[in-house]
């Protein structure tokens, strides 16, 4: 469904990704570990087609002077590499970013009522999604949904950022550190739903520093190592009965 | 000094406020959202009063020159986004600098054109004129007329603003752009969308400027300091503040050239340099 593959980018001071590979298959939940500073942050920001960072061979010009080192990201057999934001969220992928980014001065019901992508239309296979149906799905966000979204709890805004990414009707989820600063027993509603969610075969693609709420919420996981590069990638599982890679490249 | 004095000074220093209002609340809505500070906007004001003038002249009705002001002030700013603006996005010096360009050579067109004497004030056929005669108050009813259409125009912003989808949307890009793309959402054809309605506020202000005002090819620079001043007071990218900013810096201004004429800048500089010395997001901005 999604393959990234060989992706360099980096900013105009750092190279941060050199050739790093990964896939999210159908209906699969992937997280994606590393140390702070590794890139988690910057793949996805490349996926989702936010720059900086930069992306090194996007473009047919750079393809042809770099000797053929192309980074590819496709979803669903669409180049993404190629298409802004909006057009990347209108392919499918619902974006949670870090640091969760509600729309500050805007309602709960607004910051829903404004997503694009295929708020309309849905994405063809789960039941569409509604504010209505968000509403069902967090109550407590229908409870706020006059409430100007700076004013909620961080815990709140997380289950904000999530609603908006769904309302967007996508086949995959990108998140980036849904966890960060949210009290154990709000991480628990949150892992409950995104439960809920894989249970409808939406895809996720998970960033994480949180390596138990990882692991709950995986089939797959990719580990980030030095230089830019794939350290270590296989099942969930086999980190719970050997954690020695998680030893090995998070310093745990 | 008696009530009606005091009455009409007021309204004098509202009338204008209206104008600087529709100058500014075009002007800080593009900066909220495209971060420009957009000078090109005093060009859109010059336009939309010269082309409401020989409008009017042609027909003898004040409306079409109010439509046709605004329209091709909206289509002069349609080419500077598009042809210009759009090809040096997220570059601040290039973009601040075309529209100081655009501002300068459409200010030289209209000079060439209609030559630099200034015309006196448009005789604004089919808008309401004559004095309003109360007793023995008497107030021209077109200043009148220009506050009441702004108070319309400044309502309908609002309701725009706050329970449309599109108002949302607009809010939202002025709180994070980035992720209001990554929400799906065209960002460049919503700075279209606002610079363009902008420019259609400009060119409506210039219309309905030119009734009450002289007007030069140089008009434009002169009002669009005031309104720069007024986003200043209000707090950029705030429309309240604007409103707020512009009712403010007509009457300051209006009050101040009848009795300090010689201090007429200072009056309206001082409380902006206050302002940005003791709430520099202005007074309803908010801080980044």
């Amino acid at each position: 469904m999604l393959t990234v593959e060989n992706l360099h980018a980096g900013y105009e001071t750092a190279r941060v990704l050199e050739g790093i590979s990964l896939t999210v298959e159908d209906g699969e939940s992937v997280a994606l570990l590393g140390r702070n500073g590794m890139g988690k942050t910057t793949l996805v920001r490349a996926v989702c087609g936010l720059r900086p960072p930069t992306v090194t061979a996007d473009s047919a010009a750079v393809d042809a002077a770099s000797g053929g080192t192309r980074s590819r990201v496709t979803f669903a057999d669409t180049d993404l590499l190629a298409l802004p934001p909006h057009e990347i969220t209108g392919t499918g992928i619902g974006l949670v970013p870090q640091g969760r980014r509600v729309f500050g001065s805007l309602t709960v019901e607004e910051n829903l009522g404004m997503v694009g992508g295929r708020r309309k239309k849905g994405n063809g296979k789960t039941q569409r999604w509604t504010i209505p149906r968000v509403f069902e799905f967090f109550p407590r966000l229908e409870e706020r949904a006059r409430a100007m979204a700076r004013t909620l709890s961080g815990g709140e805004q997380q289950m904000l950022a999530i609603a908006r990414a769904l309302m967007t009707n996508p086949e995959l989820l990108i998140m980036d550190e849904p966890s960060e600063g949210l009290a154990p027993t709000v991480l628990e509603v949150i892992r409950e739903r995104l439960t809920q969610l894989r249970n409808t075969g939406l895809s996720v693609l998970v960033a994480e520093q949180n390596v138990d709420f990882a692991l709950a919420i995986s089939d797959r996981v990719f580990i980030l190592g030095e230089h830019g590069s794939m350290a270590w990638s296989g099942p969930s599982e086999t980190l719970h009965d050997d954690p020695e890679p998680l030893h090995q490249h998070l310093g745990l | 000094m008696n009530a009606t004095f005091l009455v009409q000074l007021v309204l004098n220093g509202l009338s204008f406020g209206a104008l600087l209002f529709l100058m500014a609340s075009g002007f800080t809505l593009i900066f909220g959202l495209m971060r420009i500070s957009n000078l090109a906007h005093g060009a859109f004001y010059v336009v939309g009063a010269y082309v409401a003038v020989v409008t009017v002249a042609a027909t003898g009705n004040f409306w079409a020159g109010l439509v046709a002001g605004g329209a091709v002030a909206a289509a002069v700013g349609l080419l500077v986004e598009r042809g210009l603006l759009r090809r040096v996005r997220n570059r601040e010096m290039p973009e601040v600098l075309i529209t100081v360009g655009v501002l300068f050579v459409l200010t030289d067109v209209v000079l060439a054109i209609f030559g630099g004497d200034a015309r006196s004030v448009n005789a604004a056929s089919g808008a309401p004129s004559g004095a309003l005669v109360v007793g023995d108050f008497a107030y021209p009813q077109y200043r009148l007329f220009i506050i009441g259409v702004t108070v319309v125009i400044g309502l309908l912003l609002f309701a725009l603003q706050r329970y449309t989808r599109i108002g949302a949307i607009v809010r939202a890009g002025v709180d994070d752009r980035e992720m209001t793309s990554a929400m799906g959402i065209d960002i460049d054809r919503v700075f279209t969308y606002v610079f363009v309605f902008g420019a259609v506020l400009a060119g409506a202000a210039g219309a309905i400027g030119s009734g009450l005002l002289s007007l030069t090819p140089f008009s434009g620079t002169e009002i669009l300091l005031f309104a720069m001043v007024v986003v200043i007071i209000g707090g950029l990218g705030s429309v309240g503040g604007a409103a707020v900013g512009a009712i403010l810096i007509g009457l300051i201004d209006t009050v101040a050239k009848v009795y300090v004429p010689e201090l007429s800048y200072f009056t309206i500089f001082a409380p902006m340099a206050l302002v940005l010395v003791l709430r520099p997001q202005g007074l309803f901005g908010r801080t980044a």
